[in-house]
């Protein structure tokens, strides 16, 4: 199990040190560390804590990923948790229930986006959009289109507390990403998930019931996303429905494709996507350490992403088959068209 | 005093001439931003206090939208038109429409690309002069000593960070002391100045190296104060913080003695357009095509507790 | 004519046959049970340990029955009667067919025409797609144990002699007769009553052929039942106890016994449309 399990992640890994040693030549202190005040301090640190909202975006985007799917609402969702999360704090509620509200509006956006898909048989990229553009309406409505500020420490703790010397957020999306991945691996989740991503159909006619798996998908990334949304909430004590999650759910959609799922669907793996999360991190902050003027930006955010997407492919142990699915990908931009086949 | 003589007489003018109000139409963009909440609740508030019926239009960040709203108020037969337009481009049949029907038209905020005399005047703000005042207020404040200033940056690209840059930096370019040792963007957001920040600190030797913080908006040196202060730096006092914009919670940190400046960028873009609509309804005065907005600075001595106990409730 | 003397005698006989006749406990029956554009009303009775054989040219419905008879497809008419019932044929229950899933959980099987896009999962092992419709009756939540499913996947290799190197290969590597063989393992590991096979040896091997119709007789003769849907009328002959036929998305002959051969069944597959027009529904 494990040595399958390490050699899955062994290209992320590797690209994740690559991408270091790159860092480092630029900006030679980046793996310094050093222990004050109770907290472990450093840009590798920066990189984990910054890493949050993608790596938690990035594990709900996997699995509805591996069902062919795509979910472009995650950005706004976070948006919305973030509102609704401030919002009951400034109406004088405690954690528990911003905490509770914000879950739960979370789990309402995915079983929106879910059901559209599963059962209206919407393309998830159109259905997804639906909620990515009017959600963030939604999010400015509840704060009224300001900065809703809060002073709740107990909240704030999630965004900037440390636990053990980590900043907090790193052991949520830890925590998140180990319990999704046993849920998935020591159930059948991940199995059947597999399956009717890679024949939706075929699937179905052995009684998988698709729809319930295209559901669950869709809530787990809503929930991922409403986690993703806290974490930048609590961050800045504020809830900005403009800003929060901003085109985050395309850096999920990179972290997951880094971490070399394919946006076929099929065979997924969540610590990839995670490395792949880190990787992308270890790129922006990697940019903001070393001094280049801010129109370099992005266009060097690019060009490490294509080289990494170009040079991982060979890297997956030869596998050529990889490489053809890439090409057919590059042509059929839209993902998951041929699978998508309505069950009977 | 003779505005406001000039504005009584318009008053007095109005209610003797008239029974019904002016009406003016009013497209606001849509809520992107606190700043631009406030000045939808101060226009309202400027439009009440003047006696003017205000019809507001939000065109949720859409061009298409404004359009539309802009023909609704000249098919009512509107006074005038306040816009604040979304984009630069695009505005000139509206705007020749609006001509037709004799409409005055008065940009607010943000300018166009039209020719000038489809519409009266435009009022906003130069930012280059805000760029200016932010760091002739560090130039002062440092007063020769040497000093390492770290900027935030608005969105790259955009007109604001670029206007604010290049006048930040024409008011230093005369003092060798002052220099700026890194410059990156953080889009203008709270999480984006955080992050940012926290890259400039792990950057400057735990920002022990870092003696100012430039920011392009408030929103940003917040978010670069939660910063400072998880860094265990005090900001304030052992980085000076200077940033433009005037929001409430940036008072808030004025007054807990986090920030040290900010140059105001009023919300109160109605005011100056209605007073050149009063002057221009009562004698037929045209107002020159551009009228600035003061970009007054507050410090820490210009009462921030009792600033941001009057903008709290504005929309910010 | 003839062909409709033959539909006539033979829609008696089936329904004598379904009630009275030996031949095996009546286990199903399909009670004009119809889809609207699909196939019109028909009556099927299946019994326990028989292969039911059925004939027709393309587009004569034979795929939209199989669909409909497990749920696929909604039926517009008719009932589907469990004979057999779920407590040793205490009671006649009606199924509701709603979906395949349905249809699993009242003992059904099904192996799709297209094998390539309805059956193999083919980025999935051998393993994986074995246990995959025991898994799904059991639901997510119990996860048939690794050793479990290696046991199964191992057996059924075995046993239907599949070629691979090993279980963990992706089914979609094999070859078509492998992969028939792997998807007939899927559904033989889950027991079922009743086993629909659409074109089962079409686009494979001799060799695999012939294992594939030695491996049905050896099923029935454990008491289940399987519908044959072929267009190879010599294998469907060799294999079938009963053949229907089916013309114009409607059964239009029956075949049992001595009945069987090649000639009545191309003659009832190739009547003149006339006839079938005057054939009864």
């Amino acid at each position: 199990m494990m040595p399958a399990g390490v050699k899955r992640v062994l290209p992320q890994l590797i690209t994740l040190a690559v991408l270091v040693a790159l860092v480092s030549a630029v900006f030679p202190d980046f793996l310094q560390l050093h222990y004050s005040d109770g907290r472990l301090i450093g840009p590798v640190i920066d990189v984990l804590k910054r890493g949050a909202p993608v790596a938690l975006l990035a594990i709900g985007m996997t699995l509805v990923v591996a069902t062919g799917g795509i979910d472009l609402s995650v950005g706004t969702v976070m948006a919305i948790t973030g509102a609704v999360a401030a919002a009951a704090i400034v109406a004088g509620h405690g954690l528990l229930w911003a905490l509770g509200l914000a879950l739960a509006a979370g789990l309402c956006a995915g079983l929106f986006s879910g059901c559209l898909i599963a059962f209206l048989g919407i393309q998830p990229i159109v259905a997804t959009l639906i909620l990515m553009i009017s959600g963030r309406g939604i999010a400015q409505l509840i704060t009224e289109g300001r900065i809703l500020t809060f002073n709740l420490p107990a909240f704030s703790f999630l965004g900037s507390g440390h636990l053990l010397g980590i900043p907090v957020p790193v052991w949520l999306w830890l925590a998140a990403a180990t319990l999704t991945v046993v849920v998935v691996r020591r159930t059948a989740l991940g199995l059947l998930i597999e399956a009717v991503g890679i024949n939706r159909r075929a699937s179905a006619l052995t009684g998988i019931n698709a729809r319930v798996i295209l559901l669950a998908v869709y809530m787990i990334s809503g929930l991922c996303a409403a986690l993703a949304g806290i974490v930048t909430t609590a961050d800045i004590r504020g809830a900005d429905a403009n800003n929060a999650g901003l085109w985050l759910e395309l850096d999920a959609i990179l972290a997951t494709v880094i971490g070399g799922n394919s946006l076929l669907g099929g065979r997924f793996s969540i610590p990839a996507a995670v490395i792949g999360a880190l990787i992308i991190q270890t790129i922006n902050t990697g940019i903001l350490l070393a001094g280049f003027p801010t129109e370099y930006n992005l266009v060097i955010k690019a060009a490490l992403v294509v080289a990494i997407l170009v040079l991982q492919s060979p890297l997956l142990a030869g596998d050529l088959k990889r490489v053809a699915a890439r090409l057919t990908r590059l042509r059929h931009p839209a993902p998951a068209t041929k699978k998508e086949r309505a069950s009977p | 005093m003779k505005k406001s003589l000039a504005l009584s007489l318009a008053l007095l003018g109005f209610s003797a001439t008239a029974s019904a109000a002016q009406v003016v139409g009013f497209s606001q963009i849509g809520s992107e931003s606190g700043w631009r909440a406030a000045e939808t609740t101060i226009t309202r508030k400027q439009a009440e206090q003047r006696g003017i019926d205000l019809k507001f239009s939000d065109a949720q960040q859409r061009q298409e939208n404004q359009i539309a709203a802009l023909r609704s108020f000249i098919a009512q037969g509107v006074d005038a038109i306040l816009l604040a337009p979304v984009v630069a481009t695009g505005w000139d049949n509206v705007l020749k429409e609006a001509k037709e029907s004799e409409i005055p038209v008065i940009l607010l905020d943000r300018q166009i690309d039209a020719p000038k005399d489809l519409y009266m005047t435009a009022v906003g703000a130069d930012s280059v002069h805000e760029g200016e005042v932010a760091g002739q207020w560090l130039v002062d404040k440092v007063a020769g000593k040497p000093c390492n200033v770290v900027e935030l940056q608005g969105t790259t690209g955009s007109s604001v960070a670029i206007e604010r840059k290049q006048g930040f930096e024409k008011a230093i370019a005369d003092h060798p002391n002052l220099k700026i040792v890194r410059s990156q963007t953080g889009d203008f957001t709270r999480s984006g100045g955080k992050e940012v920040m926290e890259s400039f600190i792990r950057a400057e030797n735990g920002g022990r190296d870092i003696c100012a913080l430039f920011s392009h908006n408030d929103d940003m040196a917040i978010g670069a104060i939660q910063a400072m202060k998880e860094a265990g730096l005090h900001p304030g006092k052992e980085i000076l913080t200077i940033s433009i914009d005037a929001v409430p919670d940036y008072f808030k940190a004025m007054a807990n003695g986090d920030a040290n400046a900010t140059v105001e960028l009023t919300p109160n873009m109605a005011g100056p357009a209605f007073d050149a609509l009063e002057a221009y309804w009562k004698d037929g005065t045209q107002p020159p095509k551009f009228i600035q907005t003061d970009s007054k600075l507050y410090t820490q001595s210009d009462d921030p507790e009792g600033e941001y106990q009057r903008r709290k409730d504005l929309g910010y | 004519m003839l062909g409709r003397e033959l539909a006539a005698e033979e829609h008696a006989a089936r329904r004598a046959e379904g009630h009275t006749e030996a031949a095996g406990e009546p286990l199903l029956a399909f009670e004009q049970v119809g889809r609207r554009g699909h196939i019109e009303p028909f009556d099927l009775s299946i019994q326990r340990g028989e292969v039911i054989g059925m004939a027709g040219l393309l587009g004569s419905g034979r795929t939209e029955t199989a669909e409909v008879m497990f749920g696929i497809k909604r039926a517009h008419s008719g009932r589907v009667r469990d004979v057999e019932g779920t407590d040793g044929g205490k009671g006649a229950d009606e199924l509701h067919l709603r979906g395949p899933r349905d249809a699993i959980a009242a003992g059904f099987g099904f192996a799709p025409e297209d094998r390539k896009t309805d059956g193999i999962v083919a980025e999935l092992s051998i393993r994986e797609n074995i246990i995959l419709a025991l898994q799904a009756r059991r639901g997510w939540m119990r996860p048939i144990p690794r050793a479990e499913q290696q046991r199964l996947a191992n057996d059924y290799i075995a046993r239907l002699d599949i070629r691979t190197s090993g279980a963990e290969k992706a089914i979609g590597e094999l070859s078509g007769g492998n992969q028939q063989k792997v998807v007939l393992a899927r559904w033989l590991a889950m027991n079922p009553r009743f086993l629909i096979l659409d074109e089962p040896t079409r686009g494979i091997d001799v060799g695999a052929h012939a294992e594939i119709l030695t491996l049905i007789r050896e099923l029935t003769a454990k008491g289940m039942a399987v519908l044959v849907i072929s267009s190879e009328l010599d294998e469907l002959i060799a294999v079938s106890d009963r053949v229907i036929v089916l013309r114009d998305r409607r059964q239009v002959a029956t075949l049992v016994g001595e009945e069987i051969g090649l000639e009545p069944v191309v003659r009832a597959i190739a009547s003149a449309d006339t006839h079938t027009e005057e054939a009864p529904a």
